[in-house]
């Protein structure tokens, strides 16, 4: 699914956009709170999905190597997280949309779960 | 026996403020060094754990890391409160983070598994009451 196309469905707006590319095409989303889920989940492909607003969330994709954050349910970002998110190039969009609905629509779009890849892997 | 590069951090028990800080250096250091994306990605993803696991349990650490033939080692050592079973400790999901530090989105009992999971060599040692120390060794070749 494009990025602009996720950005429309999820009635997303841009914090900080680095995006130069809005084809670009994603088929995994991390969805979590949880940090350590996206250290042990996430691949490079992911976008994260998460209602935590916090800089340790920007770190977090930096050392995962994640390009996109969606906020979920309006979570805005504090001005450190923000700030941050510019040093690192990392691109804040939030969606009023909870974390459970926007996973349902990215779901429905035909996006996976990142965890999915090593279940099938595993298999 | 070449090094190709070798630092440290030092890391403070419940500083939260610079969560991921030492980790995210070393990847802008690791990444300058022309390393395989995929290879740093792996070793700071293990730091990034080893880091938050000095933060929320330990009362200090540091964060070593060098460069030595075709592999990179990185050794975290901590002064803290060590780990009773570490059998236990290695089982995902598994956790001791109280509930304010899962509030902040760590502390799911995920972090030795995937500092395991992302070294090609681990090891730990931990004595209780004393501290705990990780190696993690990433083959770049």
């Amino acid at each position: 699914m494009l990025l602009k196309e996720i950005i429309s469905v999820l009635e997303a707006r841009a914090i900080v956009d680095y995006t130069t590319d809005p084809n670009k095409d994603y088929h995994w989303v991390c969805a979590t709170d949880l940090m350590s889920e996206v250290l042990f989940y996430s691949t490079c492909q992911s976008l994260l999905l998460t209602g935590l607003a916090k800089a340790q969330t920007i770190r977090t994709a930096t050392i995962a190597d994640l390009g996109i954050i969606i906020f979920t349910r309006n979570n805005l970002p504090d001005d450190e997280a923000v700030e941050l998110a510019k040093l690192k190039g990392v691109s804040l969009f939030v969606t009023p949309y909870s974390t459970f609905t926007a996973s349902g629509k990215l779901f429905g779009q035909g996006l996976q779960c990142c965890s999915d890849i090593n279940l099938t892997q595993e298999d | 026996m070449d090094t190709l590069i070798d630092g440290n951090f030092h890391i403070v028990g419940g500083d939260f403020t610079n969560a991921g800080k030492a980790s995210t250096e070393l990847k802008t250091i690791l990444t300058n060094c022309g390393l395989d994306i995929t290879k740093i990605r792996r070793a700071v993803i293990a730091a990034f754990e080893g880091e938050m696991n000095i933060i929320i349990y330990a009362v200090a650490g540091t964060i070593s890391y060098t460069i030595q033939n075709g592999a990179l080692k990185i050794t975290l050592q901590d002064i803290g409160p060590g780990i009773k079973n570490i059998e236990l400790a290695m089982t995902e999901g598994y956790s001791t983070a109280p509930d304010w530090v899962r509030e902040m989105g760590w502390g799911a009992g995920m972090g030795l598994p995937n500092m395991k999971k992302n070294a090609d060599i681990f090891t730990i040692n931990s004595i209780v009451g004393e501290g705990t120390t990780v190696e993690i060794i990433v083959n770049l070749y």
